[in-house]
């Protein structure tokens, strides 16, 4: 959660300390934390640099690699639906520069389903109908899964 | 060790848990020591519920804010005989607390995020049969914070999912962030217009019946509903000729809007979900990793209710995510006497911890475990400032910007 503040708020720090073996409190960082399962080299505590903000420098832009496939190219995908009254797979070969809510319009023609009653899903990564097929990193041959929106309790 | 023998175990129980303790692997004391948070009691929160007291967990805290409707009936087993109109969660304790009088229930009829942070401390884990997005990215936020498994389920239609989050090991929801279902709704301009999608040709409908009968047509008046088909399908004709006429069912589904459930589905993902509790519960407090009752189901596990088919996905950890990432904003969990000065607080931890004051931008401090989000005010004590134990807040305004979470362990 980004909180971004604009407000000018004055520390108030007129007040002495209180005695410091009363109430100094301590700070644990949380991996100090035992835990039976998790991960426990967890580090909470980290400077971490701030990830680039001037998205907007073409130069830096042209030099990440957002698809291992080159554009131009098409990409070979196989679709398998996990809903629906029968399992179905189609092969389908598609632009990489395609946007997920076309495919999805495509894919929902092909499996006769509504497009609002799936997503796809790439290597347990959802896809995100705004976004374009170059922005997940695909490969040829990739199953996409045709998953239900579950989301009623 | 044998459950039979056991000295926390009353003889009752013993009569009663006979089965299980036969059960390779199974601990009873381990269960009845534990305590689970149960987010949302409907269609899989009571099945979960049932499930969990049944079984013998100590302690079961059901959260849900919902009244019961009749329509609740065909799958809510839990609220059978009760008033429409009453508290789920609190019908559903008395209910527990009836079937199995072993345990203890508590019940809060309020949002998840007003549940006392204590809680989200204490608990073993969490369990989500809730409905909506917020809700599922609140529990998990403090289920990320707070270091518990989250089991998270949902169902559509015939389909369901059940997914354990075990933070820092898998994805956590928000490393894949989920979306909802785009709603088909007019906008106030379209009211007029053509319709763009076929949906809309029942939306005009819809509204045409309003205003014509000053209110909504009743699904359970054949006469009424058919006026919104013939209207709707007379558009589509004109508007998408090569479209399927709207059947009496899909006009429904669109202008009394619910999402259709069944028993039989719910039930499947409940005892998904209450069967990794069990084992997760067995986890945590079983110390030695040999000894342990069977391995947590990792992935993401898809049912197809029509096909009976089950589909598991692999759910690796985002390190972009905003929760669990690298990137994430740090938590830090503070001791701290009740009548020690905020101010002095950020103070400390500016010095102790290396966070340099940003001058121009001075910290701030925000309520988050509320659902009344806020400032706190720095001129203040803990106490005066209404913190609870173990409720974390969030403090903005160190160098370059960056912001922090605060957990507050309250002594004194």
């Amino acid at each position: 959660m980004k909180l971004i503040v604009f407000s000018l708020h004055v520390l108030k720090t007129g007040t002495p300390f209180l005695s410091k073996d009363e109430f100094s409190p301590v700070f644990i960082a949380e991996n100090t934390r035992e835990d039976v399962i998790m991960s426990e080299n967890e580090e909470f505590i980290e400077f971490e640099e701030e990830g680039e903000e001037e998205q907007d420098d073409p130069s830096i832009q042209s030099k990440v690699p957002r698809s291992k496939v080159p554009s131009g190219e098409r990409l070979t995908l196989f679709f398998r639906s996990t809903i629906g009254p029968g399992e179905k797979q189609e092969k389908l070969t598609v632009d990489p520069e395609m946007s997920v809510r076309e495919l999805a319009q495509t894919i929902g023609e092909i499996f006769a389903l509504d497009p609002q009653d799936f997503h796809l899903s790439i290597s347990g990564r959802t896809l995100d109908s705004d976004d374009v097929l170059s922005n997940y990193d695909l490969e040829d041959g990739l199953e996409v899964l045709i998953i239900p929106v579950s989301t009623a309790g | 060790m044998t459950n039979f023998t056991s000295k926390t175990l009353t003889k009752e129980e013993k009569r009663r848990f006979d089965r299980q303790f036969r059960l390779p692997g199974w601990n009873q004391e381990i269960l009845k020591q534990s305590s689970v948070l149960i987010a949302g009691i409907g269609g899989l929160g009571v099945e979960i519920a049932k499930n969990l007291a049944m079984v013998g967990v100590g302690h079961l805290i059901l959260v849900d804010l919902d009244t019961i409707e009749y329509s609740n009936l065909n799958r809510q087993i839990l609220f059978i005989g009760a008033p429409e109109g009453a508290s789920k969660a609190k019908i559903a304790a008395k209910k527990l607390r009836e079937m199995n009088p072993f345990i203890r229930i508590d019940a809060f009829d309020c949002p998840l995020q007003d549940v006392p942070p204590r809680i989200y401390n204490d608990v073993d884990m969490y369990i989500a049969g809730l409905d909506s997005i917020e809700a599922r990215s609140e529990l998990n936020r403090r289920a990320v914070h707070n270091k518990k498994f989250l089991i998270d389920a949902g169902t559509a239609v015939y389909n369901g999912h059940a997914y354990v989050v075990s933070p820092f090991t898998n994805a956590c929801l928000e490393c894949d962030p989920l979306t909802e279902r785009a709603q088909d709704q007019l906008g106030a301009c379209t009211l007029v217009g053509k319709p763009r999608r076929p949906a809309h040709c029942i939306l005009k409908g819809q509204l045409r019946f309003e205003q014509k009968h000053g209110r909504p047509a009743n699904i359970l008046h054949s006469n009424e509903v058919q006026d919104v088909v013939s209207y709707a399908n007379k558009l589509l004709k004109e508007h998408f000729p090569q479209e399927k006429s709207f059947s009496v069912n899909q006009v429904i589904q669109i202008i009394d809007n619910h999402e259709p459930t069944v028993i039989t589905i719910n039930c499947v993902m409940a005892s998904l979900q209450s069967q990794e509790a069990v084992k997760i519960l067995h986890h945590l407090h079983t110390p030695m990793h040999k000894n342990r009752l069977g391995n947590i189901q990792l992935n993401y596990l898809i049912y197809n209710g029509l096909t009976g088919k089950f589909y598991e996905i692999e759910k690796p950890r985002n390190p972009k995510c905003e929760m669990c990432g690298k990137d994430r904003t740090p938590l830090f969990r503070i001791k701290v006497k009740r009548k020690f000065r905020l101010s002095q607080l950020i103070e400390r931890f500016s010095q102790d911890k290396k966070y340099p004051i940003d001058t121009e931008f001075p910290p701030m401090i925000f309520r988050i475990d509320s659902s009344e989000l806020g400032e706190i005010f720095l001129d203040q004590t803990i106490s005066e400032a209404g913190i609870k134990d173990c409720e974390t807040v969030l403090v903005t305004g160190f160098d370059d910007g960056s912001q922090i979470y605060l957990t507050l362990k309250l002594e004194g």
